[in-house]
């Protein structure tokens, strides 16, 4: 698709200007003479296209700090989690309910400690959470697949430090855990699908 | 000094996976402005973008499991944001009529995307254009001030005279950067052979 210099010059300078009846007239003579100049004009005109609609907008350093923040959790969280965790499809699950969020209206009782709810993909997973003595807590679980699913696999994944925690789970779908203080990340795996539960807190 | 071997998006994401830190950050640099920019599209205020940025590239950590195919990110991308801009823009009371003025991007055009990843294309190619040809280019087509040629030659450095021919020479360096890019593959909406 070779067309010489000059000719590649004259037809991006025609593309790059108001269309009118001469520069039309330009064109097709370039293109008659040298036939291999109609595909360039036709690149140079895309090329044209997308820079006049191009409006890169650069992200501000507030959000581009707070992503690196965001990355840096992140590439932590990945080396602390299992390996087969690359393999699968991994959606997060979502919170449906926090006690530590509702009104107080006699509705968090006294007892120290929080419950949360999750729905994910394929379960939906209620957590109690309580501190005991000498700053460890006690995790208790309860995954309900929606689904005729098996459970394949549970493991808690500490944001920082030490390696993840495999959960076993009873035949009714329960676990009881006790753990040092620090924020987890909960991994449920399901054949090729795994639900994520981001950041329970117990600190 | 040669300039870095620049990683595939493949092996970024790989690197990624691992829990490279330094793979992260370039993954950010490298699509951030690509995120940055739909979101812009909205006329969304900044910390509303910043807030869309957030969120997509929060999303983005945990889901680069589920992305599978390296050559699907950005398009990948692309959807993702449109999405949340729309959740966005939905619930905020900053925006109103909202709803009747944006439609639904729950499945963008194929325009949509194709222009998204043209966009995304450029951009990269202008980045591995680099250097002088790269300085000039965006000048030309991206400062709003539309520098003339005597204060591009004051910038380079070369007389006015030799800003077309040099700007000429750039322009078919970006073009076959951007053909090993796919840019203009077959089908897509730059490919000179559509009929359509």
């Amino acid at each position: 698709m070779g067309v010489d210099e000059s000719t590649y010059e004259r037809l991006l300078k025609l593309s790059g200007e108001p269309t009118s009846e001469d520069s039309l007239h330009e064109i097709d003579a370039l293109v008659a003479a040298q036939p291999t100049a109609k595909a360039r004009l036709a690149r140079i005109q895309a090329m044209l296209a997308c820079l006049r609609s191009h409006h890169a907008v650069e992200p501000s350093a507030s959000a581009k700090s707070a992503v690196a923040r965001i990355a840096a959790e992140h590439a932590n969280r990945a080396s602390n989690r299992p390996g087969w965790l690359q393999q699968v499809q991994t959606a997060l699950a979502e919170l449906l309910f926090d006690s530590r969020l509702q009104p107080a209206l006699g509705l968090r009782g006294d007892e120290p400690g929080f419950q949360l709810t999750y729905e994910g993909d394929f379960a939906e997973v209620d957590i109690d959470a309580r501190p005991e003595d000498g700053g460890r807590w006690l995790l208790l679980g309860h995954i309900s697949p929606r689904e005729a699913i098996l459970i394949d696999e549970v493991v808690l994944c500490p944001l920082h430090g030490d390696q993840s925690v495999p959960v076993d789970l009873n035949e009714r779908g329960s676990f009881r855990l006790a753990l040092a203080k620090a924020r987890y990340d909960l991994v449920i795996r399901s054949g090729e699908r795994a639900m994520l539960i981001r950041e329970i807190e117990l600190t | 000094m040669s300039s870095p071997v620049r990683r595939t998006t493949l092996e970024l994401i790989s690197a990624c996976r691992d829990g490279e830190q330094l793979a992260w950050n370039e993954l950010v640099e490298r699509y951030g402005r690509l995120v940055t920019s739909i979101a812009s599209g909205y006329r969304f205020s900044q910390a509303d973008v910043d807030d869309v940025f957030q969120t997509v590239f929060l999303r983005c950590f945990e889901s680069l499991t589920g992305i599978g195919d390296p050559s699907k990110l950005s398009a990948w991308l692309i959807t993702t944001t449109h999405r949340a801009c729309w959740r966005l823009g939905k619930r905020s009371r900053r925006y109103r009529d909202f709803e009747t003025n944006v439609a639904d991007p729950a499945a963008p055009t194929a325009d949509a995307l194709i222009d998204g990843e043209l966009q995304f294309l450029m951009n990269e190619a202008l980045r591995e254009l680099g250097g002088r040809c790269e300085d000039l280019l965006r000048a030309i087509y991206f400062e709003p001030s539309e520098p003339d040629y005597q204060m591009l030659a004051d910038r380079l450095g070369i007389s006015p005279n030799s800003v077309g021919p040099t700007k000429a020479r750039c322009f078919e360096k970006l073009e076959y950067v951007l053909a090993r890019r796919g840019f203009f593959g077959p089908g897509s909406k730059s490919d000179p052979n559509r009929t359509d």
